[in-house]
């Protein structure tokens, strides 16, 4: 009978045991590539599903010509800047097709405390939908009905701590302190957004009128512009529904019956919304194809840092390696007593095996406690950041999957040390020759 | 138990691999149980090929090695290993003891590997620790030291340790490579007074190497290798 593998796998964690410092410092190697390797792939996921989620339901987003992915990104992601806007004339045409069920109008360009402000409609409230086909639910309040009410989102309302009927000052551009705030006119917080995961959750909502309101009396200095926006405050002393928007950023489109979809893109597209008899050149896009766009240019950004962070575990397991061949010469002389006390060849070959694979084992080990760490400091900073919120999940399968031939290629590693001592055992008789 | 054969060599030829000559070539050789045999000759003539061959970690390329009744170079490598487990005890020049465990452990570790070891304490009933002890003090290794890393000891302690993880479970066959060309000349008298003891305690059979011809008169027999090995005759040249 063989002697069990118990006595080997003592004989195994003493002898690491007693390299304590060699042992450690390879450990640690695997453990930060490992943790690279799962960070890049969980944010990887993460920024799709996450993506993926954000828009749903909506058949097509119109706005004036510029790409696919750049309309999707300013019109739904809240990334960079819509270069034009499109009118309202033109988005009321759409509205009037008869294959169209609603339409959402989106106006950007105005913010609060570095939150951006969508001007938009109740229909957002009906019609939006995330992640799987989910309406917004409020946490607390209800949606804006009047000028000056804004509905905010659930990071917005965390982070700045309001509560309803807080009072609220929106500023003219992007970034956290505005060269310019329309201070003269403070909104009313009316409801807070359930949290959902979507760039929504950094958003306040205000209706079109109050976007337009704030904006009478000031913006681009060109003479009609201001002349007309003089003309209507005095014609109507600021009455909603007298204000109406000229234009808005971009629509958001849904189809009755999917089969029309392609007609209505292409109605679109080719010019056929024409606004007081003259054709404006629009833009209508379908989310799911504007991201599959996105994700072909990410995808080899991706696939690079991916690439990078596995030569990165390869790198640890090499080291791995050479430190155990390197310790091999130093353990002739161990392996020479193992084969006195009867250990076979086998044996041998099988306690190097063991070593290894226990140190990738524990370097997968810490390297997923490192990478927790780091998901659970991280996450907030990158919610903020790009609005992709890394949950702190078990592994998924991929994730596990990666682990687990990191686990067999430590196997693996053992190998070839373990070959060398085999053939030692072999070669050698009683005597070490160094 | 004297009289019966336990080791016993038949036109034995064993070359190294790669090697074109023969390292050792016995017509024949016998030792009976409880013998204590001193193997003694020149550096290189192949006294170590030797205990390889008898511990049966290499084979004969020809010719018959028996021990303890077992032609051993019929049995497969892994039955070998197992063998030798069982059979001998081995002590070599230096370096006997694994670094990563302390004295105790470090003899308690031959009878993990052997189960007849095991079981012939059982049959005692002693435990392998209470025996591993019971041997370090028989050897004068102070008790002080027995839970040390062996790292701690002096070479003439880490030997009597040696000594003690090749008796403990009263293997048949104890073999001996120079364990005392590390010592210095007090310390190498009482490990050998000690070895004596203790092997004819157990009632084990010693085959003691060395190329310091000075060490015979401790010993019943003894073996001139080069003039036993005919390979060495041959390879000699002139
Ligand atoms: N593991 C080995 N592989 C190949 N040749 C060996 C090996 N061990 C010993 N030899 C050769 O066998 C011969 C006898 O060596 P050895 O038995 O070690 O002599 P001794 O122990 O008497 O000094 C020498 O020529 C030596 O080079
Ligand atoms: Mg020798």
């Amino acid at each position: 009978m063989d002697i069990n593998l118990a006595t080997l796998l003592r004989l195994s964690l003493k002898s690491l045991a007693n390299r304590r410092l060699t042992v450690f410092l390879s450990v640690l190697t695997i453990a930060f590539s490992v943790a690279l390797l799962l960070t890049v792939e969980r944010v990887r996921t993460e920024a799709r599903t996450s993506f993926n989620q954000t828009i749903s339901g909506t058949d097509l987003i119109v706005g004036a010509p510029s790409g696919d992915i750049q309309l999707l990104l300013y019109s739904v992601f809240q990334l960079g800047n819509a270069s034009a806007n499109m009118s309202w004339k033109a988005a009321q045409e759409i509205a009037a097709m008869p294959e169209v069920a609603w339409t959402i109008p989106l106006a950007l360009g105005d913010s609060h405390k570095g939150y951006r402000v969508m001007g938009t409609e109740a229909a957002y409230f009906d019609h939006y939908r995330y992640g799987r086909k989910q309406p917004l639910a409020f946490a607390e309040g209800e949606r804006f009905d009047k000028l000056y009410q804004a509905v905010i989102g659930a990071e917005v309302a965390k982070t700045l701590g309001y509560k309803i009927g807080d009072r609220m000052v929106i500023a003219h551009g992007m970034g956290r302190h505005s060269f310019k705030e329309h201070d003269d006119k403070p909104f009313t917080l009316v409801g807070i957004l359930k949290r959902t995961g979507t760039p929504v959750d950094r958003s306040v909502l205000v209706s079109l009128q109050s976007i337009e309101a704030i904006h009478v009396g000031w913006g681009k200095p060109a003479v009609q512009d201001l002349r007309a926006r003089f003309s209507q405050k005095q014609a109507s002393g600021l009455d909603e529904s007298t204000l109406q928007p000229q234009s808005i950023t971009a629509l958001l489109v849904g189809i009755n019956k999917k089969t029309q979809l392609f007609q209505v893109q292409r109605a679109i597209n080719e010019g056929k919304i024409t606004v007081s008899g003259k054709s404006e050149a629009l833009q209508a896009v379908l989310p799911a194809v504007a991201l599959q766009q996105v994700w072909q240019l990410v995808g080899v950004a991706e696939n690079a840092l991916l690439v990078v962070a596995g030569f990165v575990v390869i790198s640890g397991l090499v080291g791995l390696m050479s430190v155990i061949l390197t310790g091999l010469n130093e353990r002739r002389r161990e392996i020479a007593i193992l084969r006195a006390l009867g250990a076979r060849p086998v044996q041998v070959l099988l306690l190097l095996v063991a070593e290894a694979f226990m140190l990738t084992l524990l370097g997968l080990l810490c390297g997923s406690g490192l990478f927790y760490l780091l998901l659970l400091v991280a996450a907030p900073w990158v919610y903020e950041l790009w609005g992709i919120w890394l949950p702190v999940n078990f592994f998924s399968l991929l994730e596990l999957k990666l682990l687990a031939v990191i686990a067999v290629a430590g196997l693996l590693v053992g190998l070839w040390p373990g070959l060398r001592a085999y053939r030692i055992s072999l070669a050698e008789g009683l005597s070490v020759r160094l | 138990m004297s009289g019966k054969s336990i080791i016993a060599l038949n036109q034995l030829s064993f070359a190294w691999p790669k090697q074109a000559k023969p390292a050792l070539q016995i017509d024949a050789f016998q030792l009976n149980a409880g013998e204590r045999l001193f193997v003694y000759g020149p550096s290189g003539c192949g006294k170590s090929t030797l205990l390889s061959l008898l511990a049966g970690v290499v084979v004969p390329q020809a010719g018959q090695v028996e021990i303890a009744g077992q032609r051993i170079e019929r049995l497969s490598a892994a039955q070998r290993d197992h063998f030798r487990a069982d059979n001998i005890g081995l002590v070599f020049q230096q370096f006997n003891l694994l670094p990563y465990l302390n004295v105790l452990d470090n003899i308690t570790l031959a009878c993990d590997f052997s189960r007849q070891r095991a079981a012939t304490l059982k049959t005692r009933q002693v435990s392998a620790l209470s025996e591993a002890k019971r041997l370090l003090s028989r050897l004068l290794l102070p008790e002080a030291l027995w839970q040390h890393s062996v790292m701690s000891l002096s070479i003439g302690q880490q030997q009597r340790v040696a000594v003690a993880r090749a008796l403990i479970g009263a293997p048949p066959v104890i073999i001996a490579d120079e364990p005392t060309s590390a010592l210095d000349h007090q310390s190498r008298d009482q490990f050998l007074q000690l070895l004596m003891a203790e092997t004819q305690d157990s009632g084990s059979s010693l085959v003691f190497v060395s190329h310091d011809e000075s060490l015979k008169d401790h010993f019943d027999r003894h073996l001139h290798l080069p003039s036993l090995n005919q390979a060495t005759v041959s390879q000699g040249g002139l």
